[in-house]
This record gives structure tokens, sequence and C-alpha cells, in this order.
């Protein structure tokens, strides 16, 4: 390979473009996100300049813009352009911390949540004002307010008036809103889910797998089994609103989880959503204080979203489903649309104080929500009670996360997943103590590598490829 | 007199000097430890540069942490 490049060097005709070995073949992407899969010996070919202009792969190169005096420069710059065009949006997702209250204690609590019963810890209408006002602020003419926690109906006051100030806000100035509310739904009774549905609410809850996995990584602090709870109010969800809402879930995968990638997928596909995210934990919060415990491996995730995902695609090929995966499907827009799928942690620069802002429930702003679960001020911006927006947006601290998360000044730059992948800064700096520390065969990029070379290599595979384009569809 | 504060976590003191050396042809540095902060104060600057100045001296700040 090394010598390989070399010759790259000495041909000149062939435009920019990075490589690497994919299950015995060799994949070649270029900064537009074009990929191409070329067999060794044809690879090979290419560098040596020995590709006859009548050969299919040369015109197929030439299409996707491999061979530079064939380029067609107007449309790769529109390409790119559209790629990259968050850059010029502003903060599309403003996240609220309502209240850093819960009734639960889960075992990689990422937020630190605090007792149910303890004070000080709640949004007040004062502060949930000045939040607002800094929301609409933004340039963005879309945007999503997620209301979080702790739990944040724990907190059901602020989130009314949050709603109900919004849209009374949003008559003067006329941005597309789209509030979703993140929640165990323990506290979720009729008359708050008929506001929600009113008010056009989003829901987003909590669903880790069949009932013994679920409570083993979610613990109610009753003692009574938070699944049954959860189910029981995900039904409610469904018979009130007429099944009509999209109801979302997520998961978070633990140590324990790892052994039940079908029973965790059946789960999903018993309470009909159509969607599955397979998150891995992350090294913050109480995921980093119990990392021995529930933790895992790069490796040990790989091998659990392989069976995972293979089953899943098996089923949607049988015909016995349409649910598809989160992170495959953002991935695969932009490998296959070559478009930006609005997903803030894998862009370059990636999504902290440009593309999202948190809000604490008391007052003070951060880059992005892990920057606010760091526990520390390292990553704050400001503050809604004595900053107006243009301070907050004018923090140093932002254009110090994106010049971090920039992948041309690290590793990255020599990677083929580059076109697609991200960095998180706030995730180097609480595993390495350096913001600017973008480790090759990190935890992280060890993950998106995995999952980049299993989804490019099983896009050789017709039927993959099939359900895979219908997911993005 | 303009502030720019300066997280110790993120932005060494090394990196702050540098950047005022480089900039004290075109405007005056105080510099103070706050708390967990690097508080530097610019004045005495011309009035073409009031709206890049602080823009301009950051980007320097940070180019600096990856080229010392």
């Amino acid at each position: 390979m090394r010598s390989a490049l070399k010759k790259i060097d000495e041909i000149g005709n062939l435009a920019f473009f990075r490589f690497r070995e994919c299950n015995g073949n060799v994949l070649l992407t270029t900064e537009a996100g074009e990929h191409i899969f070329l067999k060794k010996s044809v690879f090979n070919k290419l560098v040596n300049n020995e590709i006859r202009k009548n050969e299919p792969v040369y015109q197929e190169l030439i299409g996707k813009g491999f061979i530079r005096n064939r380029l067609k420069n107007f449309e790769l710059i529109e390409q790119y352009r559209q790629k990259n065009s968050f850059i010029w949006r502003g903060p599309t997702l403003h996240i609220i911390v309502v209240t850093l209250r819960c009734n639960h204690s889960c075992i990689y609590c990422q937020a630190s949540a605090k007792g149910f019963s303890a004070k000080g810890y709640d949004m007040d209408k004062a502060t949930a004002e000045k939040t607002l006002e800094a929301i609409f602020e933004s340039p963005s003419k879309a945007i999503t307010i997620e209301l979080q926690g702790g739990e944040p109906l724990a907190n059901w006051e602020t989130i009314e008036f949050i709603c109900r100030k919004t849209i009374a806000m949003n008559k003067t100035f006329k941005k597309l809103v789209n509030i979703t509310l993140v929640s165990n739904l323990s506290l979720l009774s009729k008359d708050k889910l008929k506001f929600l549905i009113d008010q056009n609410v989003g829901i987003c809850t909590s669903l880790d797998g069949p009932r013994a996995l679920h409570d083993r990584n979610r613990k109610f602090f009753s003692g009574r089994s938070s699944y049954d709870l959860t189910t029981q109010k995900i039904k409610m969800v469904k018979k009130f609103d007429n099944h009509k809402r999209r109801l979302s879930a997520l998961l978070t995968l633990s140590k324990f989880s790892l052994k039940y990638p079908k029973e965790i997928i059946e789960e999903y596909r018993k309470w009909g959503f159509q969607e599955i995210h397979l998150r891995p934990i992350s090294n913050l919060g109480m995921s980093k204080a119990n990392r021995k415990r529930i933790g895992y491996t790069s490796e040990e995730f790989a091998n659990f979203y392989k069976k995972a995902l293979d089953y899943l695609v098996k089923l949607n090929i049988a015909g016995k489903t349409t649910m598809s995966e989160r992170t495959a499907k953002i991935f695969l827009v932009k490998i296959l649309l070559k478009r930006d799928p609005s997903y803030l942690d894998l862009r370059s620069p990636c999504g902290a104080g440009i593309g999202q802002i948190v809000y604490n429930y008391d007052g003070k702003v951060y880059t992005c929500d892990e920057a606010r679960m760091l526990q520390e001020d390292t990553f704050l911006i400001g503050n809604v009670r004595t900053d107006s927006f243009k301070d907050i947006i004018n923090s140093v601290n932002i254009p110090a996360s994106c010049f971090a998360s920039c992948q041309e000044s690290v590793y990255c730059d020599y990677c083929a997943y580059k076109p697609y992948c991200g960095i998180c800064p706030v995730i180097n700096y609480a595993e390495t103590g350096n913001l600017f520390c973008q480790l090759p065969n990190s935890r992280l990029c060890k993950m998106n590598s995995f999952i980049l070379g299993y989804l490019f290599d099983r896009l050789n595979d017709e039927e993959y490829k099939k359900i895979f384009s219908k997911w993005i569809s | 007199m303009l502030f720019i504060d300066f997280h110790k976590n993120l932005y060494p003191q090394s990196s702050i000097l540098k950047a005022i050396k480089a900039f004290q042809g075109i405007a005056k540095f105080t510099i103070k430890q706050k708390n967990r902060y690097i508080r530097v104060g610019v004045y005495d600057y011309d009035n073409g540069y009031h709206k890049v100045i602080k823009q301009e001296f950051c980007n320097y700040v940070l180019a600096s942490i990856k080229s010392p």
C-alpha cells in the first residue's frame, strides 16, 4: 500500500482520495464523500496508470471524481457545499435541562442526576423565560427544543410554561419549532399527555430491552419495575395519541446488554418502534465511575452491533419488519446520499456551540450535552441570567471546540472514513485531559471505524443494499 | 477595555503570552488570574480594529496551542 501511494504521486492524473483495505478489497473515498470499492489487483492497476480508458471501472472512477483531469468541479463544489451546509445554519438543537432531579438511578446515568426530593435543582420560570429569549435569538429558522433532565416531568410547571411561552413567542419570530420531551414517562398522567399532544410535543422514552435487562440497567427508586411502568406508559401514549404520534425510544447499552442482541431488537419490534438506536455508553458521569462493572471494549461492542444489525436486516429482508437502526442510517445518509443527516456528533467541526446549545437548570449554558455531563465549567459558554445570546455565542470556548473537532488538523485527515465520521472534543478531554487529542484507535474511533467498515462491507451485498436504501429513502 | 476569559483547562498561559507578544504593536494588554480563568484585558487599540480584535486575538491563541 505504501509503495502504491508513492506511485500515485508520480502519476499525477489521479484526483485526491483516501483509501484503506476493507475485507480484502480496497475502499477509496473522496473529500466530497464519493466511494468506490476496487479489488486489490484493480487498485494496483489504477495507481500504476494501467487501467484502459474503455474499461467500465474507468468511467465509474471519472463519474465519482477520482480522475483529476475529468473532474466536474461545479458539481463537486455543490456536493461539498451541501454536505457541509450545517456550518451556516446556526444552532438548531437547544437542549433545556428543566431539572436534575430523577426518580431512577440508572447504572450508566451520564447526567449525574440528583435524588427526587433534592432541593435547588429545578429550572424556575424566570430562567426558562431568559432561556427562550436566548433560543429565539438564534439565527436558525428551524429549531428543536429538547426538554431533558434528570426526569423532566418532575418539573411539570416549567415544562408547561416553556411550551406555552414558545408558542406565544413564535408568533413574533415565526420559526419552524419542534419541541421534544426526553422522559422515562413514569410521571406521565393522562392530563399531562393530553397537554403534550395538544402542544404537538414529540416524546422520546428509554427502553433498554426485555424486562430483566431494562430493570437491571434502569433502577426505579421505589423498587418497582421500571420496565412495567415504562411499557404501561408506552401503551397509554399509543392509545391516547391514536397511534399517530411517532413515540420514539432510546436505549443505552451496558455490559449486561451485550448478551442480548436479538432480544433487544425483538423488544423494540414488540412495541412497534420504527427505529432503534444501538448506543454505546460513553465515559461520562456514572458510566465513567462504573466503567469496570458496566463498561466494555470497542471489540465487544462491535461483536454485539454486528449480531444485532445482521439480525435486524434479515428480519427486514424477510418482510417481518421495516424497523431501522439509527447509527447505521446516519452513516448511510452520508455514504449513499452524500448529505448531512443533521447528527451533531458526527460532523467536522462537531455541533458544540454551532449546532447545539445546552441550557442547564441554573441558567448556565454549555456547548453541548456532553459538556454539561462533565460536571465542570470547562465548556461553559455563559449564563442566560446575565449574558445576551451574542455574548454566549461569542464565548472563546466555542471556537476552541470547533478547532479541536476539525478532522483536518488531526490523524483523521489520513483516514478513508473521514468524509463520514466526526470527533467529540469533550469525550477526548474527558478521556485524556487534552482537548486537542484525537487518538487513532481511541474507543470512539474504533467503534466508528468498525461500524463504517461493517456498512461498507454489507453494501456489497445486494439484499443489504436494498434494505439500507429503503431505510434512508 | 475589552475582557476575554480563557479557561485554564483549555488555554495554556504560554499560548496567551505568545499572542500578547504578537499583538503588542496594535494594542495594550493586562493579564490576571481569576479562579479557573486567565482574564486578558485589551485596550488602547485603533477604533478600526474594534469589531475584529477579540476574534483575531483568540484565533491566534488557539493556533498557538496547536503549534507552540
